[in-house]
């Protein structure tokens, strides 16, 4: 249901950059996941993961309940991990010190270099970019906006310029409430071809319905009519209900859930 | 709890795989192969679905004109102590050891009435005992006590007592012995001057905590961000530190308990720490004679304030716990504290900060985030 929203029905898109934001109430990390599987599942597909909020055997303990084994595709080099929950990105990158030293001031460059190795050694692949997620990357540069919109315009050239990778990117959508913190959410909306809200539902909380996604097109894509005839439009997208279990993610119009 | 999705049922490899692992007596064997340990208050433990899981980050919200954030840290390094594991306490006081002389005291054994008959039978023997003789063997009796009380006390640090959920009294004082321990480590957001400190103190204190014993540390950080620490007002450092901490304790044994005051902090900022933690609690004042309250809740008398869940442990598992309400109402009767499910149930759009107008609202308000209060 939400590959015909996303226009993910028939093959993977190429080259796109997808925002999903999500709030106190409800994350998204679920849907995170969701996508990998999606991606994994594909032929010659490569993903780069970059973890930053839960331990790499969180991911995969929740992966292996529905059927993915991720330990397996980072064997078979469909998946690279890239752990900075409990590493630095220095201890990640392999380049001299004095390389580092020099980019001290903009660590999250020596992340982007890697991007461009992995890129390098497997040209050709459907890459994608997870970023999970981005308000922590704006952690690690200590606050300093130009260093992470800097991050994030190169990681965007790879995919519109240079055509060699997607980006999946999360980010909040409550963290930006400040009036001098609207700039890094307006960049980020800016980057963006599509972007999925996923918010709780206004009468909070309930057992069988955890939450909705909102999902926004900039660009055309080859959205299924049909579906999204059934689904509530707003002024802000096509928007479907779901619920989370351990094995799967059911997505329902609203009110249609048996 | 039927929202844990408990059944009858259960895997045979999942308690084989709990088996193998050698429990501790203070844990319990949590969901999704986490280790449960027991926030030292029995009620918020059923809340939780059991108790804290080993590695996760709980934070609690505090209100300006409430101190009920101050009770569960009390309560949860109560439990640590009492069944000796590790703590490192930081708190913005120039002397933290001085809160440490507030924590709960053990409140009365369950063994209590067989004592009492005993001394009850022992008084008709005393009966039949000369007179001039009683104030001799009361002394002897009043000597042994003592001795025996000692021995107890003595058990009890060593790990002798088992229970998982202790009970405190609030009233009373923890014993000394369980404070000269050497594993309970203070630190002040005064004196240490800079946030790195605090974080190799802290990364120290998880490296120390021995795999073999299935150790598992405590660490309760209040008022994180108060203005009186070195700490105020530096935003991004405290988020590093954060997220260091989140880090390390998902590969260690060890649980941290942080307070703080969410009202202080940037609203971006305060969004950006509640994403952080694993479990996310606020309390809430109950205002002062508000009769419409009184009205509604027949034992208003006994309620000291209100606990919110806003987020439940998500550990290995991606669907989230419901919790059956949302806000408790916490309550102080016959010695004890307890927590309440309020029979309505509220849902207030004022998350964390305290309710400027009456605290009716609590009880019966519109959805949480409706964007007209009469939307549904």
């Amino acid at each position: 249901m939400l590959d015909d929203v996303l226009g993910w029905g028939g093959t993977l898109p190429r080259n796109r950059v997808l925002l999903v934001k999500d709030t106190v109430a409800a994350s998204a990390s679920f849907l995170l996941l969701y996508l990998l599987k999606k991606i994994l599942a594909t032929p010659d597909s490569l993903v780069i993961f970059v973890g930053l909020k839960e331990p790499f055997s969180h991911y995969s303990r929740i992966a292996r309940k529905q059927g993915c084994n991720l330990a397996m595709h980072q064997d078979h080099g469909s998946l690279v991990y890239i752990d900075l929950l409990s590493k630095t990105i220095l201890e990640h990158s392999s380049l001299p010190t004095d390389a580092a030293v020099i980019n001290e001031g903009n660590k999250l460059i020596l992340l982007f270099q890697k991007f461009i190795r992995i890129l390098k050694e497997q040209p050709g692949r459907n890459t994608w970019i997870i970023i999970d997620d981005i308000s922590l990357i704006e952690v690690i540069a200590q606050g300093n906006n130009a260093h992470v919109r800097d991050f994030l315009h190169y990681c965007r050239t790879l995919a519109t310029d240079q055509q060699i990778c997607s980006l999946l990117l999360l980010t909040h959508l409550d963290a930006y409430e400040d009036i001098d913190e609207t700039m890094m959410a307006n960049h980020l909306e800016l980057l963006s071809d599509t972007v999925i809200n996923v918010v709780p539902l206004v009468t909070g909380q309930a057992v069988d319905v955890h939450g909705q996604v909102i999902v926004e097109h900039k660009v055309p894509c080859n959205v299924n009519p049909n579906t999204c005839m059934d689904g509530f439009q707003n002024s802000r997208g096509y928007g479907l209900h779901y619920k989370l279990m351990e094995n799967t993610v059911q997505f329902f119009t609203p009110g249609k859930h048996v | 709890m039927a929202s844990r999705g408990r059944s009858s049922f259960t895997r045979r490899g999942g308690a084989e795989s709990l088996a193998s692992v050698p429990s501790s007596p203070f844990t319990r064997p949590g969901p999704h192969g986490t280790s449960l340990i027991s926030s030292g208050f029995s009620d918020l433990d059923k809340i939780l679905g059991g108790g804290i899981p080993v590695g996760s980050l709980v934070m609690v919200m505090e209100d300006i004109e409430s101190p009920h954030h101050l009770l569960l840290t009390r309560y949860f390094m109560a439990q640590g102590l009492v069944h000796g594991q590790p703590l490192l306490f930081g708190c913005p006081l120039t002397s933290p050891e001085s809160f440490l002389g507030t924590v709960p005291g053990l409140s009365k054994s369950k063994e209590s009435p067989n004592e009492s008959t005993n001394a009850k039978n022992q008084e008709g023997e005393a009966l039949r005992i000369a007179w001039q003789y009683r104030k001799f063997i009361n002394e002897q009796q009043s000597l042994e006590d003592r001795r025996l009380q000692q021995q107890k006390l003595i058990h009890n640090s060593l790990g002798t007592n088992h229970e998982y959920c202790n009970t405190f009294d609030i009233r009373k004082q923890l014993d000394r012995a369980f404070l000269m321990s050497e594993t309970v480590e203070c630190t002040s957001f005064q004196t240490e001057m800079t946030i790195t400190r605090l974080q190799e103190r802290c990364q120290q204190f998880c490296t120390k905590l021995s795999r073999s014993q299935q150790q598992i540390g405590r660490i309760a950080l209040q008022s994180l961000c108060a203005p009186q620490g070195h700490y105020f007002r530096k935003d991004w450092e405290l988020l590093n530190f954060l997220h260091f901490l989140r880090g390390m304790l998902r590969t260690s044994n060890a649980v941290a308990f942080i307070s703080f005051p969410a009202d202080l902090l940037k609203e971006s900022f305060s969004i950006r720490w509640q994403h952080m933690a694993d479990i996310l609690l606020s309390v809430e004042p109950l205002l002062d004679d508000d009769k419409q309250m009184a009205k509604m809740l027949t034992d208003y008398s006994e309620i000291i304030g209100f606990i919110r869940i806003l987020k439940l442990p998500c550990i290995n598992t991606q669907v989230p716990t419901i919790p059956e309400s949302s806000v408790h109402a916490l309550k102080f009767a016959r010695r004890t504290l307890s927590l309440e499910r309020l029979n309505q149930a509220p849902i207030d759009a004022t998350g964390g900060q305290s309710s400027g107008g009456s605290a009716s609202s609590l009880v019966c308000s519109g959805p949480a985030n409706a964007s007209s209060p009469l939307e549904f």
